[in-house]
């Protein structure tokens, strides 16, 4: 899962940042509104943690923009404020939660999961295919109950595939949602990790839990795992 | 019992107790004077009768052949000097063997009513004498009374239900200020105004000043919040700060020098925050001062040590420095608040600078005149009088790498200017510089 992380507190975009990716997160932080809006067009993100005093542009005007212009991305708004008068201006202009500071980063987590989780329509953080079951809110796999070990790359995009069941992904997408926006990884990297996953859940004479359409990607598919 | 009256009057409400009072006094009132007529039209009554009883008996006597039994509600007896009747008729209820008196009137009463009588002598052994009725009192005055019993309880009746009225009305808008400050002290909404309308009688003015009041405790109300409001905001990051790198650090450090790097940032944000609260307890300090005690002293000799402190500094900044400070100008002044003045506006200055800062120090027409002044990025017009406004921090200085500041130094400027009776004032052209100039009282050199 990529998430876009707007902070103009340099100490605090920074220890967000590296909190979140030893969550297993891939995180481009920047610095200001404009800034978060340049990034927004150029790559996707599966949420935003957005500050609303912001210098250039505020985290409301950011929102606004992005709505306008059609973009779905989930925000998450950071406010100093705890009126109720920003909560409700935050999300009247289309953020899909909020959170005060100084937040308890355990907090934190459990919201951006709740909320990607609901982009994708999951309702659950566990997340059942087969005899695999994913726990998000522990990063666990377990196949027939026993714990399978992924690395945290290999563990982001089984996520992301397995948040995204049902619908087929192209390898530039796993891309996107996996790494930070500077990336420039070997073309195959998706492959290799795909093919590495593969080992470490599917029996040996089953079909695979990920299989791969050609030309277009790859895809977990629901059903025919039952 | 009285105790018991006086806590039932007691818990009465205004209305009814004025009602009460002047009600009372109105009954008194108009049964003394409803005494006072029946007792004169009485006296009045009588005085006629006994003037008229006088006349008439002596009519009689300058012509005794005319002698008639009754005239004109008067009746008279003729008597021989042994005090016998001989002419005349019985008189119900009055009693004819009373002794006979020279010119004399007198009064007799009897269960049948009043008479006057009045004896004269005619001849040696003849008496007359006149007797009068005086019960019955006139017409005019006995239709007189009943209109007066009548009109008087009507008359009673409307004063008190229009005084009732008119008492209420009155204090209805009290009822209405009351209501206002009960209704804003549930809500804690300081919005709310008494509405009276149009008006120019006490109430009205004092309702006026009700809301005139409310307006500046509303403003009070406003200016606190939006400080506690800030400064909560501007202490949250630094918090969210250290919260977040000490929980990072406890779970997921797993050497020296993370954990080091962890600790410097949390020493960062502590510092900042230290300094953050000790500038709004300087600056609350400050604002709670009506007056302070002003001493003379050399304002010269204050900044010229404060640049000779910052000279380092400057130099390190690549900051040019120009500095003209006319020797021993004297001024009224605290000290201490004079360096933090100067300090706050140097060190503004040295912010917002491009490359150079003058310093000017100068009497003029027995004002003792202090410019600070740089070429940095200005202050936009639209802006100029939020500067002074707490926690106010021009737009591209939220950026904290390049400034550090809280927006507190221009507030604690103002409110030292104004606790020392001088003026200050800004001119500023944006991308050109800005200038600060601030003004106060000379006293003589030396």
């Amino acid at each position: 899962m990529k998430i876009l992380l707007v902070e103009d507190e340099k100490d605090l975009n920074n220890i967000i940042t590296k909190y979140l990716k030893k969550n297993n997160y891939s995180v481009d932080s920047v610095f200001d509104g404009e800034e978060a809006l340049e990034f927004l067009t150029y790559s996707e993100y599966d949420l935003i943690v957005l500050d609303i005093m912001l210098p250039k542009m505020s985290g409301f005007e950011v929102v606004k923009k992005l709505r306008n212009i059609n973009n779905g991305t989930p925000v998450l708004m950071l406010t100093a404020r705890d009126s109720g008068e920003d909560k409700v201006k935050g999300l009247d202009s289309g953020a899909d939660d909020y959170l005060v500071k100084p937040f308890d980063f355990n907090e934190l987590l459990a919201r951006i999961r709740a909320v990607v989780r609901r982009k994708y329509g999951n309702i659950s953080n566990i997340i059942t295919i087969g005899d695999i079951e994913l726990d998000i809110s522990k990063k666990k796999i377990l196949k027939a109950g026993k714990e399978v070990e992924l690395t945290g790359k290999e563990y982001e995009v089984f996520e992301y595939l397995i948040q995204s069941k049902n619908r087929i992904l192209s390898r530039e997408q796993i891309k996107e949602h996996v790494w930070d926006y500077g990336y420039e990884g070997e073309s195959n990297i998706i492959d290799v990790l795909i093919k590495n996953i593969r080992k470490k859940i599917d029996t040996e004479n089953g079909k695979s839990v990920i299989q791969t359409k050609r030309g277009l990607g790859y895809v977990i598919k629901e059903d025919e795992n039952q | 019992m009285i105790n018991k009256i006086k806590r039932n009057f007691n818990n009465m409400s205004i209305t009814m107790k004025i009602t009460l009072w002047y009600t009372s006094f109105v009954i008194i009132l108009i049964s003394a004077m409803l005494l006072m007529s029946f007792f004169i039209t009485d006296k009045i009554t009588g005085d006629t009768n006994k003037r008229e009883l006088i006349k008439a008996v002596n009519e009689i006597i300058s012509d005794p052949d005319e002698f008639e039994e009754f005239d004109d509600g008067i009746f008279f007896l003729k008597y021989d000097d042994t005090g016998e009747i001989t002419a005349g008729n019985f008189i119900h209820g009055f009693d004819e063997r009373l002794p006979l008196k020279e010119s004399s009137l007198s009064s007799y009463n009897s269960k049948n009513g009043k008479f006057y009588y009045y004896d004269m002598k005619i001849y040696e052994d003849e008496w007359i004498r006149g007797v009068i009725p005086v019960s019955k009192i006139t017409q005019e005055t006995s239709l007189l009374s009943l209109i007066i019993l009548i009109l008087t309880p009507l008359l009673l009746i409307i004063i008190i239900y229009g005084g009732y009225k008119i008492i209420k009305s009155f204090l209805k808008p009290i009822e209405k200020i009351s209501d206002t400050a009960l209704e804003i002290q549930k809500s804690g909404n300081f919005s709310k105004r008494i509405e009276l309308g149009e008006g120019k009688d006490e109430v009205h003015k004092m309702a006026e000043t009700f809301n005139s009041m409310l307006n500046s405790l509303e403003n009070f109300y406003l200016h606190e919040k939006k400080f506690s409001s800030d400064v909560s905001h501007e202490l949250r990051t630094p918090v969210s700060v250290i919260l977040t790198e000490s929980q990072y650090s406890l779970q997921f450090a797993d050497n020296m020098e993370e954990a080091r790097e962890s600790f410097e940032v949390i020493e960062r944000q502590s510092k900042r925050m230290s300094e953050l609260i000790n500038q709004i307890m300087e600056l609350s300090k400050i604002e709670r001062k009506d007056k302070i005690i002003l001493e003379k002293i050399n304002i010269s000799n204050i900044i010229e040590k404060i640049m000779e402190d910052y000279k380092n500094l400057l130099i390190e900044r690549s900051i040019k420095i120009n500095t003209y400070i006319q020797p021993n100008l004297f001024i009224y002044g605290e000290k201490v608040m004079i360096e933090r003045l100067f300090d706050n506006l140097l060190n503004n200055a040295m912010k917002f600078t491009e490359n150079k800062i003058n310093i000017n120090l100068y009497a003029e027409e027995k004002k003792c005149i202090l410019e600070v002044i740089d070429n940095g990025i200005g202050i936009p017009e639209k802006e100029k009088d939020a500067i002074w406004n707490r926690f106010y921090q021009i737009n591209i200085s939220r950026n904290k790498e390049i400034n550090q500041g809280f927006g507190l130094g221009l507030s604690l400027v103002s409110k030292i200017v104004e606790l020392h009776n001088a003026s200050i004032k800004v001119d500023s052209e944006e991308n050109k510089g800005t200038k600060f100039t601030i003004i106060f009282s000379l006293l003589n050199q030396g």
